[in-house]
């Protein structure tokens, strides 16, 4: 057996490697530094490499996004299982533009497809899969698409109009009814005030309950819209990440 | 047949002069719990293990704010008083890490000194750090908190001194809006409103006094500290 073969044999099966394979992440990054600092050259190897950067990665190391960001650099073209690797950290990480930018030329539809969704280009998705016949995650998307979010607007409006309504609306009934009756009150007694000519009264309960009641339940309608269509959205953002095997 | 070759091609593992020339590349490069681990490593694999290797040990354990285990590794080294004054320092026990360095070994005069004007900085005693410290720029104005509260009894005013004119105007018009409520109430003789409005006035007023107070104390508080911040730039709290 030559020397070479030996060296190789041996850095193969280091202990880095070893470690990594068995799930010990913190210290195989440990010993992965060791070995770039002793033999550099080794930075060259592009398994050791990407194992690294998930060691980070797995860690939870601020400095897994940089790293993996410098394989990508160093190590183009990558191949294919590299890439869908890379991918799923990026979105791990949150970051999908990157992740839809490396698999745009792959045949990894799926990931690209979910990359759409964590952008909320739901009708994009819809196209990619559907070029590509895959029914079960057409089925999906097509189910979010039939429900139409709600409009923040047109909540605001319904609470401007009559306060709780916009809360009934955005599908919260009991605040809804809350605001009715908090706004209702805060009316009568504006109302009685101004019959009685107490300015002073008026005033105050102008500033300290009207407004602020009636002006809480706008704002209110808005946010109960905006969380309800939110909640929607990524309950179904789950089923497909279940339905693709995708795990954060 | 294979972990032998591991083992003799990755001699780096075990020979300790490479762990601790290991140990100090992560502990340049910032990893200092990475760092920590290997000079253990060292400490347990060499037979005579380096005076230095003690302190950055040490040094590792207060970038890890670790810093009950920091002293008991300090009790143990050829200075303890420094070393434990310097941990103390770092855990911002500054009373007691003063009267640790001054027990300090005379070859550690300069550094002691050093931390103990440190720590008086700690505890904004600029005056005595100066007696330590070589530092031209002079200490900061100060706001005294009970003028502060002495110029709240005209509203916002101890905000305004405070150089907070902002909180002082909302005081000013809470309190003064308030009270022409009360004096309201007061003239038309409804009783019941003109106690909840008046009783609402007293709680605001007294509000407006102990926030001028604050306010000088907040005041002096961010003055010190980046006086402090300025004082560390000069000297570097981690060179030992």
């Amino acid at each position: 057996m030559s020397l070479s073969f030996l060296l190789s044999l041996s850095i193969s099966a280091s202990l880095a490697d070893s470690l990594f394979n068995s799930g010990f992440y913190e210290p195989a990054r440990i010993e992965y530094a060791r070995e770039f600092y002793f033999y550099p050259e080794l930075r060259d190897r592009r398994a050791k490499r990407l194992n690294y950067a998930l060691c980070l990665h797995h860690e939870g190391n601020a400095l897994s996004y940089f790293e993996l960001q410098r394989f990508t650099i160093d190590f183009t073209p990558l191949n294919k299982d590299e890439i869908k690797i890379l991918a799923n950290k990026y979105i791990d990480l949150g970051d999908s533009y990157r992740a839809q930018e490396l698999l745009s030329a792959t045949e990894e539809y799926r990931l690209l497809a979910y990359t759409h969704i964590l952008q909320h280009q739901w009708t994009k998705a819809r196209h990619i899969l559907r070029q590509n016949d895959d029914s079960v995650l057409t089925d999906i998307i097509d189910r979010y698409l039939e429900l139409k979010p709600k409009n923040a607007n047109t909540a605001m409006f319904f609470s401007a109009f009559c306060p709780g309504l916009g809360e009934t609306y955005a599908g919260d009934p009991k605040t809804g009814i809350k605001a009715f009756l908090v706004n209702t009150g805060s009316v009568l007694l504006l109302y009685n005030a101004i019959n009685k000519k107490k300015y002073v009264d008026a005033g105050l309960i102008f500033n300290f309950l009207f407004q602020r009641f009636y002006f809480g339940s706008i704002f209110n309608a808005k946010r109960l819209v905006l969380e309800h269509n939110e909640n929607l959205e990524s309950k179904y953002i789950s089923e497909f990440a279940e339905q693709i095997h995708f795990k954060h | 047949m294979l972990i032998q070759f591991v083992i003799f091609f990755q001699s780096e593992l075990f020979d300790p002069t490479k762990v601790l020339e290991f140990a100090g590349h992560l502990h340049e490069s910032g990893d200092y719990a990475a760092a920590l681990q290997e000079y253990s490593r060292y400490r347990f694999l060499s037979d005579t293990v380096e005076t230095d290797v003690q302190t950055k040990i040490i040094d590792c354990m207060i970038r890890l704010k670790r810093f009950d285990d920091a002293l008991i590794r300090a009790r143990v080294t050829g200075d303890p008083a420094y070393w434990q004054g310097i941990v103390l320092y770092h855990a911002a026990r500054f009373d007691s890490a003063s009267a640790f360095l001054v027990r300090s070994n005379a070859d550690h005069e300069p550094q002691s000194r050093k931390f103990i004007g440190l720590s008086y900085a700690g505890q904004f005693d600029f005056k005595k750090m100066s007696d330590y410290l070589e530092y031209s720029r002079p200490p900061p104005k100060l706001k005294k908190p009970w003028l502060g509260g002495l110029l709240s009894i005209i509203p916002g005013a101890g905000h305004a001194y405070a150089d907070r004119l902002g909180d002082g105007f909302f005081s000013f018009l809470t309190v003064a809006l308030l009270g022409v409520v009360s004096y309201h109430y007061y003239q038309t003789d409804e009783d019941l409103k003109f106690g909840i409005a008046v009783s609402a006035t007293a709680l605001f007023y007294a509000g407006n006094i102990y926030g001028g107070v604050n306010a000088a104390r907040n005041y002096n508080y961010y003055r010190n500290s980046e006086y402090r911040d300025n004082i560390l730039d000069v000297y570097n709290e981690f060179d030992y």
